[in-house]
C-alpha cells in the first residue's frame, strides 16, 4: 500500500461517527486543558488514559493526540490574551502576541496562530504520510542493539536537554532519570517473573501506574505551585468578533514563517528532545535574525508569532514518527500515548505499518480531522476560552484535584495509584523549586522496561559480550551523541569556572596592591 | 523547562527565598541513601550473569547508576554559585499547607466515604478557605461542578469512582 492508497483507507476508516466524536471531543478538551492552568497536556492526557481503555486503539490514540494538539492551541490563547503562557512552547507567543492583543489585534493575532498551526499540522502530516512507510521499512532492519542505543542513549540525551534548570549540572539531569528508571523496575521482572520491589504487596506487582504518576508530577505540583502566587492583575485583551480577520499585510508578513515554522518543527519532532519547546524558541531566533526590522520583535511582529506557532505545531506532529515507528516517545505527552497503545496489547514500532495499517493510517487520517476541527472550531470559540481564564482559582484548584483523583483510581479501580498520585505531587513540587527536570523521570518511568528489554536480548544473543552494544554503526553514532553531551558539559563547566575566577581577578589584584 | 510565573504583586513579604544549591546538596543525600538502599535491594535478587540475566542485574546497573548521580548532585551543588528560590509565608503558605492538609484528609477519607461523598465535600471545603470572599458562594459552586463531573464519569464514560465501605 503506498502512502497516498494508505492515507485515503485511513480517511475512509475515520469517518465513522465513534471517530469524529473522538476527534471533536479531544480537541476540544485539549484545548480547554491549554487554556487553564495547572494542567498541562501531560496531566490532561494521562487524565483521559483510562478513558481509553474502554474504547479501541485508534480512539485512544486519537483522544491522547488531540488533547496534545488543543493543548498547543489553548496555550498559545492564554500567551496572547492574557501574557501567560499555558505551556512551555508557548512562551514565544507572548513576545509578540500579548503586545499585538494589547494593541487591539488579538483577533487577528489569534487568526493567525490558527492558520499557521492548521498549515503547519497539515504539512507535518503529510510528510508524516510519505516518510513513515520509509523509517518503518528501515526500522524494521534494526535489531535489540539498536533499540538499546534510541532508547537508553535517547533517554539519556533527552535528560540532558530538557533535564534541569540552567546551570544545575549533569547530576540535576541524571538524578531524575534514575528515579524514573528505577520506579519503573517495580513490579514484575520479565525473565522470570520475579516480585521486584513490591515488599509483599500484590497491588504494586503491575508497576506504577503512569497517569498516576503523571497527574501528580505535573497536575498536582503545577497546582502548589500556582497558590503560592498572587493572583495574577493581567487583564485578558478582548476580542472582538469584526476584528478577527487579519490585514492583507499581517497574512503576507506571516506566509513565509508559517513554512519555515513548520519544515523547522517536523525535523526537530524526529529528535529526542522537547521538540515542540525548542522548535518555537528556535523559529523564533531564525524569524528575528532573517527579519530586515529586527527591532520590531518583541513589540507586536507577526513574523515572531507566525513562525514558532507553527514550529510548534509542526514538532507535535513530527514527533509521531518515532512514536509510532520505533515506539520511542521523546516527551511525557507520547510516553502516554505509548502507554494508551500499550494498554491495548498493540507495541508501536517498525511493524506497526505492515501489521496493522488500519491502525497506522486510521490514527494519520483522524489527526488530520482533528487538525481540522481545532483550526475550524477554536477561533469562535474565543470567547468561551476567555470566560473560562476568569474561573476564581479558588474553584478552579480543587476541582482540577478531584478530577485528578478520578483519573488515578480509574486506571486499575485501586486507590494505590491515589497515593500515588499524591506522593509523586509533592515530589514534583520539591524537584521543581531545586531545578530538577521531571520529562526525564516520566519518560524513563515509561521506556525503562523497553531499555531492560531490549538490553536482556542484547545479553543473551551475545552472551554477555558488553562490546556488542556498540556494534551496530547506528549504536556507534548514537552512544558517541551521548559521549560528546557528557564531554560538552564538562567543558562548559571549566569554561564557566574559568570566566568566573577571570572576573574575580582584578579584586584580588587590586586588594593586594592596597595591602603593599 | 518551567513555564514562567507571572511577576507577584507586593510578594517580597509572602515568600521567603532558600539557597537552591544547599537544598539541592540536600535532596542529592536524600537520594543516595535511598538509591542504597534501592541497590541494597536489588542484590537480594538473581544477578543471574551477563550472559543469562536474572532479576537483580539491570536493578542493580539503575542503584549504581543513581548512587552515582546523586554524587554529581551534591558535588555540582556545594560548587554551583548562588541561586535562589521562593516558598511561600504568610497567607500564601497557608494557602498551600490548607490544600496539602485537605488533600491528605480526602485521600484517607475515599475508600471510606466514597467520592460522592469525599469530592463535592473537599472542594466546598477547599474553595471557602481559598476564597477571598464570596466563600459560601464559591463552597456551592464547586460542590455542585464535581456532582455534575462525578456523574459525568459513572453515567455517561461508565468509569468506576470509589465507593463507600457500605
Amino acid at each position: 500500500m503506498n502512502p497516498l492508497e494508505g492515507f485515503l483507507y485511513g480517511l475512509g476508516l475515520s469517518l465513522s461517527p465513534e471517530i469524529l466524536i473522538a476527534a471533536l471531543a479531544a480537541g476540544l478538551a485539549g484545548t480547554l486543558i491549554g487554556v487553564l492552568p495547572g494542567l498541562g497536556p501531560v496531566a490532561g492526557a494521562s487524565l483521559l488514559l483510562p478513558i481509553t481503555f474502554a474504547y479501541e486503539p485508534s480512539i485512544g490514540i486519537i483522544l491522547i493526540m488531540g488533547v496534545y494538539m488543543g493543548a498547543q492551541y489553548g496555550g498559545s490563547t492564554t500567551s496572547i490574551l492574557l501574557g501567560i503562557p499555558g505551556e512551555a512552547s508557548a512562551i514565544p507567543a507572548t513576545f509578540d502576541g500579548y503586545p499585538m492583543a494589547k494593541r487591539g489585534r488579538a483577533g487577528a493575532a489569534l487568526v493567525i496562530v490558527a492558520i499557521g498551526a492548521f498549515v503547519a499540522s497539515t504539512l507535518a502530516l503529510l510528510a508524516v504520510t510519505v516518510s513513515a512507510p520509509v523509517v518503518s521499512q528501515f526500522a524494521t532492519k534494526f535489531t535489540s542493539v539498536e533499540f538499546f542505543a534510541l532508547t537508553a542513549g535517547g533517554l539519556f540525551l533527552l535528560a540532558r536537554i530538557s533535564g534541569a534548570q540552567v546551570g544545575a549540572g549533569i547530576g540535576a539531569s541524571l538524578f531524575p532519570m534514575f528515579v524514573g528508571l528505577g520506579l519503573a523496575m517495580v513490579g514484575t521482572d520479565p525473565t522470570q517473573g520475579e516480585f521486584r520491589y513490591t515488599f509483599g504487596q500484590i497491588d504494586l506487582s503491575l508497576g506504577f501506574d503512569l497517569a498516576s504518576v503523571a497527574v501528580g508530577l505535573y497536575g498536582v505540583s503545577e497546582l502548589l505551585m500556582m497558590l503560592e502566587e498572587r493572583v495574577s492583575k493581567n487583564v485578558v485583551q478582548p476580542v472582538k468578533v469584526r476584528e478577527l480577520a487579519p490585514s492583507k499585510t499581517e497574512l503576507r508578513q506571516a506566509a513565509f514563517p508559517w513554512l519555515r515554522g513548520s519544515a523547522l518543527g517536523f525535523f526537530m519532532g524526529l529528535l529526542p528532545i522537547p521538540s515542540a519547546t525548542m522548535s518555537a524558541f528556535t523559529a523564533y531566533r531564525i524569524e528575528q535574525g532573517m527579519s530586515k526590522t529586527p527591532e520590531k520583535f518583541g513589540k507586536g511582529a507577526v513574523p515572531g508569532l507566525a513562525g514558532p506557532e507553527a514550529a510548534n505545531a509542526s514538532a507535535a506532529v513530527g514527533s509521531m514518527v518515532p512514536v509510532l515507528m520505533l515506539g520511542l516517545p521523546f516527551s511525557a505527552t507520547l510516553a502516554i500515548a505509548i502507554a494508551a497503545l500499550i494498554v491495548q496489547g498493540i507495541q508501536p514500532g517498525p511493524l506497526l505499518v505492515t501489521q496493522q495499517p488500519e491502525l497506522f493510517w486510521t490514527v494519520i487520517a483522524s489527526l488530520f480531522i482533528v487538525n481540522i476541527v481545532l483550526f475550524i472550531l477554536n477561533v469562535p470559540l474565543v470567547s468561551i476560552w476567555v470566560r473560562v481564564l476568569r474561573t476564581p482559582r479558588h474553584i478552579l484548584i480543587p476541582v482540577i484535584i478531584v478530577f485528578a483523583m478520578i483519573g488515578s483510581f480509574s486506571v486499575n479501580n485501586n486507590m494505590l495509584d491515589v497515593y500515588v498520585m499524591l506522593a509523586m505531587g509533592i515530589v514534583g513540587y520539591i524537584f521543581r523549586k531545586l531545578g530538577f527536570g521531571l520529562a526525564a523521570l516520566l519518560v524513563g518511568l515509561v521506556i525503562g522496561p523497553l531499555i531492560e528489554k531490549y538490553f536482556l536480548q542484547s545479553m543473551l544473543v551475545s552472551h554477555g559480550d558488553l562490546t556488542y552494544l556498540v556494534s551496530s554503526p547506528v549504536a556507534a553514532i548514537i552512544w558517541i551523541a551521548v559521549l560528546g553531551s557528557i564531554v560538552w558539559t564538562a567543558i562548559s563547566g571549566f569554561r564557566k569556572r574559568r570566566k568566573r575566577a577571570t572576573d574575580e581577578m582584578p579584586v584580588v589584584i587590586g586588594k593586594m596592591s592596597e595591602e603593599e | 523547562m518551567s513555564v514562567p510565573r507571572p511577576e507577584s504583586s507586593g510578594g517580597e513579604d509572602e515568600t521567603f527565598t532558600i539557597d537552591v544549591p544547599r537544598w539541592r546538596a540536600g535532596a542529592g543525600a536524600v537520594g543516595f541513601l535511598l538509591f542504597v538502599g534501592y541497590l541494597l535491594e536489588a542484590m537480594r535478587l538473581d544477578p543471574g550473569s551477563l550472559s543469562d540475566p536474572g532479576p537483580g542485574l539491570f536493578p542493580i546497573v539503575i542503584g549504581t547508576g543513581g548512587i552515582v548521580s546523586t554524587g554529581f548532585v551534591v558535588v555540582e551543588a556545594l560548587r554551583a554559585s548562588r541561586a535562589t528560590a521562593t516558598l511561600p509565608k504568610g497567607r500564601r503558605a497557608k494557602d498551600v499547607i490548607f490544600l496539602l492538609i485537605g488533600l491528605f484528609a480526602a485521600v484517607l477519607l475515599l475508600p471510606i466515604l466514597g467520592m460522592y461523598i469525599v469530592g463535592p465535600v473537599y472542594t466546598a471545603a477547599t474553595a471557602w478557605g481559598l476564597a477571598p470572599r464570596h466563600r459560601w458562594r464559591g463552597a456551592i459552586i464547586g460542590a455542585a461542578v464535581v456532582l455534575g463531573v462525578c456523574f459525568v464519569f459513572t453515567e455517561v464514560l461508565q468509569v468506576r469512582l470509589p465507593t463507600p465501605i457500605w
